[in-house]
């Protein structure tokens, strides 16, 4: 006759970054089955490797499998004061990232809001932004199409490069305005990402939804 | 000297009962209700169970929308990449084209629908087992009086019951088609080897307290026939050998399982092979086929998934199997997982402990339907036809249909699976008049 739940690691209170994110919105029910999910993944190690996330069958799918694992390990992304990439990251990092993709609640309010929208927008600017150095230059966009595109032999390198500058061009425009001639676009800033995103709802584009499984399956 | 003749009182008591009221009815074919009202209390323990806790539980429900679909823990949108890329506007590439993928592929790392399949189906509400259940908490002291009960029950008596059966099982198997395999060929040999093994099948079941409900029996497999099934675990042969006999297929294994093979192969021709002749797929099929050729011939049963799955859906079919010929009798078997779970894990567990929780379960209870047969059409090919087939017991058993290999299990995906959708995804793109 049990206590608490076995296996699953506490959640340590101590650190803010994590425990302000898990507000109403993630029940100790959802934790659960991330845990079970990240013990599955890693294996049942306490970390999880790059290499732990080749075993996920429908991920071989993904055209930019390489940039989404990149950005679990990702050090920015883990709000670790260092830059660069981490080796292996623990259950608490996976929530971390998982948290990005929190859907809405009902009760935010503006601040909350406008605090959400910006911190997924920043998740999906280190996706882009490679070298961390705080732009998203023409070379990184062109990597980015390439690797979208990349399952496609008939599509030659040269409409992938046309359709990244096209892309630049636009975003170009819609950042700096009308350019003069000698004028160069150096690339993306992160205030740059936001003014392209205004208008645009992403909150409910990019979030992973649990179903609610009803109490009655966990006898709490 | 008293005690070991009371311990012989008490033993030979034991088996009696056993004997009259198990082995014999088995033998003719007879019930007696036993089961029957077993199943009845369980059933209402159960459902009390179950009102117990939704007393116990008193959490304000989120508006959340949806009823939980036993597939899976989060919502997924379904929206095709078309639709969505539309929707997101600007025909052009852009960086929405990244939200998708993006979201995609983090929903497969929550959850992915493949891996899903090798692990047992979570409940949605609670059988008295601790072991469907990760987090147990302790809710009130009745509940848990009766979850104890129900430890002692099934541990004390019906385990020792169970095991007592299986081995009379087995031993009247071996020792029945050892005899009846010294009788030379002929219409009595066959009639008595149909007894023998219908007699031990059914004690085999009674053995797991498994209770059984088939459907369509006008549609059961005949002679000369192939009999085609999904895979849950090592006792769906024992499921199905309980209504009717078949020729097995399979690999020769050494140990008790050798010792049974080589038993019965005397007395009806079940088709072992080596394990060296498994990897010639021609010679299987050629041996199959002459099985099947042979209008005489019990009807083969082959589980063409080629591995266990956890009975809420049917992988791919492997196309061997329908490449034999002759007549294919599809059978579907839904395990119903509230009495107890059929699924075989066997990355997680061994044969051995396999069998302890299944004969300490409550009960195996499951619905096997036999559809209309199918036979090969002129123009489809084998993977078509195994596809049709498949498709037909998927609706049958209500499982779901996965196109993904069984085998992924243990290897990776191919890359030619890969390459597919990443084609479909840039068609899309040229098509849009992204480029230039």
């Amino acid at each position: 006759v049990g206590q608490a739940q076995r296996g699953v690691p506490r959640v340590p209170r101590g650190s803010a970054p994590a425990a302000s994110l898990f507000s109403p919105a993630v029940t100790s029910e959802q934790i659960e089955h991330l845990h079970r999910r990240f013990k599955q993944l890693s294996q049942d190690q306490l970390t999880i490797r790059k290499e732990n996330f080749d075993s996920i069958p429908d991920l071989e799918f993904n055209p930019i499998r390489g940039k989404i694992v990149h950005a679990f390990f990702d050090k920015r992304n883990l709000r670790q004061e260092s830059d660069g990439l981490a080796d292996e990251i623990n259950f608490e990092d996976f929530l971390t990232i998982m948290s990005y993709f929190r859907p809405i609640e009902m009760n935010m309010d503006e601040e909350q809001l406008d605090r959400f929208r910006k911190e997924k927008l920043k998740f999906l600017f280190h996706m882009y932004d490679s070298d961390h150095d705080g732009k998203i230059t023409l070379q990184e966009y062109r990597n980015v199409v390439e690797e979208l595109l990349s399952g496609n032999p008939h599509l030659e390198k040269e409409s992938a490069r046309s359709i990244a500058d096209g892309a630049m061009m636009e975003a170009a425009s819609i950042c700096v305005g009308q350019m003069g001639p000698d004028q160069v676009y150096e690339g993306i800033t992160f205030e740059d990402f936001l003014k392209m995103w205004q208008g645009i709802d992403i909150e409910t584009k990019m979030h992973v939804r649990f179903l609610n499984v009803d109490t009655i399956a966990h006898c709490y | 000297m008293e005690v070991v003749w009371a311990v012989g009182q008490v033993g030979a008591v034991w088996v009696a009962v056993v004997l009259g009221l198990i082995v014999l009815p088995s033998a003719l074919g007879i019930s007696l209700g036993i089961s029957k009202a077993y199943m009845w209390v369980l059933v209402k323990t159960l459902e009390w169970a179950t009102i117990r806790l939704q007393k116990g539980v008193k959490k304000p429900q989120l508006q959340v929308p949806l009823t939980p679909t036993a597939n899976g823990i989060i919502e997924r949108d379904e929206t095709p990449l078309e639709k969505e890329i539309a929707l997101l506007h600007r025909a052009d590439f852009e960086f929405s084209h990244i939200f998708y993928f993006c979201r995609k592929g983090f929903e497969a790392i929550v959850e992915d629908e493949v891996t899903q399949r090798f692990s047992s189906e979570e409940l949605l509400s609670w059988n008295l087992l601790t072991r469907t259940n990760v987090n147990f908490h302790y809710i009130s002291l009745r509940l848990t009086v009766v979850w104890v009960i129900g430890v002692i029950v099934r541990y004390c008596f019906l385990l020792p019951l169970r095991f007592t059966l299986a081995a009379i099982g087995i031993t009247s198997m071996i020792v029945g088609t050892t005899v009846v395999g010294q009788l030379p060929n002929g219409s009595v040999k066959n009639y008595l080897s149909e007894v023998v093994h219908l007699t031990c099948s059914r004690i085999l079941v009674r053995a797991l307290s498994g209770t059984i409900h088939y459907h369509n029996k006008e549609n059961r497999p005949q002679k000369g026939g192939i009999c085609v099934a999904n895979h849950t675990s090592p006792i769906d042969a024992i499921i199905l050998t309980n209504d009717g006999c078949y020729a097995m297929v399979g690999q020769v294994h050494g140990g008790l399982m050798g010792v049974i093979q080589r038993a019965t192969v005397k007395a009806c021709p079940h088709v072992w092979f080596e394990r060296s002749e498994i990897k010639d797929r021609h010679l299987v099929t050629k041996r199959l086929r002459e099985h099947v050729a042979d209008k005489s011939k019990l009807p083969i049963l082959i589980f063409p998934e080629g591995t266990c799955i956890n009975n809420t859906s049917v992988m791919m079919f492997k196309k061997g199997s329908f490449e034999i010929g002759g007549t294919i009798y599809p059978v579907a078997i839904k395990y119903d997982p509230q009495f107890g779970d059929a699924f075989w894990n066997s990355s997680k567990y061994n044969i051995v402990s396999y069998l302890l929780r299944i004969m300490t379960s409550w009960a195996i209870v499951c619905n096997v339907w036999y559809l209309p047969p199918m036979v090969r059409k002129e123009d489809e090919d084998a993977v078509q036809f195994a596809n049709r087939v498949r498709s037909a017991i998927a609706r049958q058993g209500g499982l779901t249909e996965l196109p993904w290999d069984g085998g992924l299990k243990r290897a990776k995906v191919k890359d030619t699976f890969k390459e597919e959708q990443q084609k479909n995804y840039s068609k899309m793109l040229v098509r849009n008049g992204s480029i230039g």
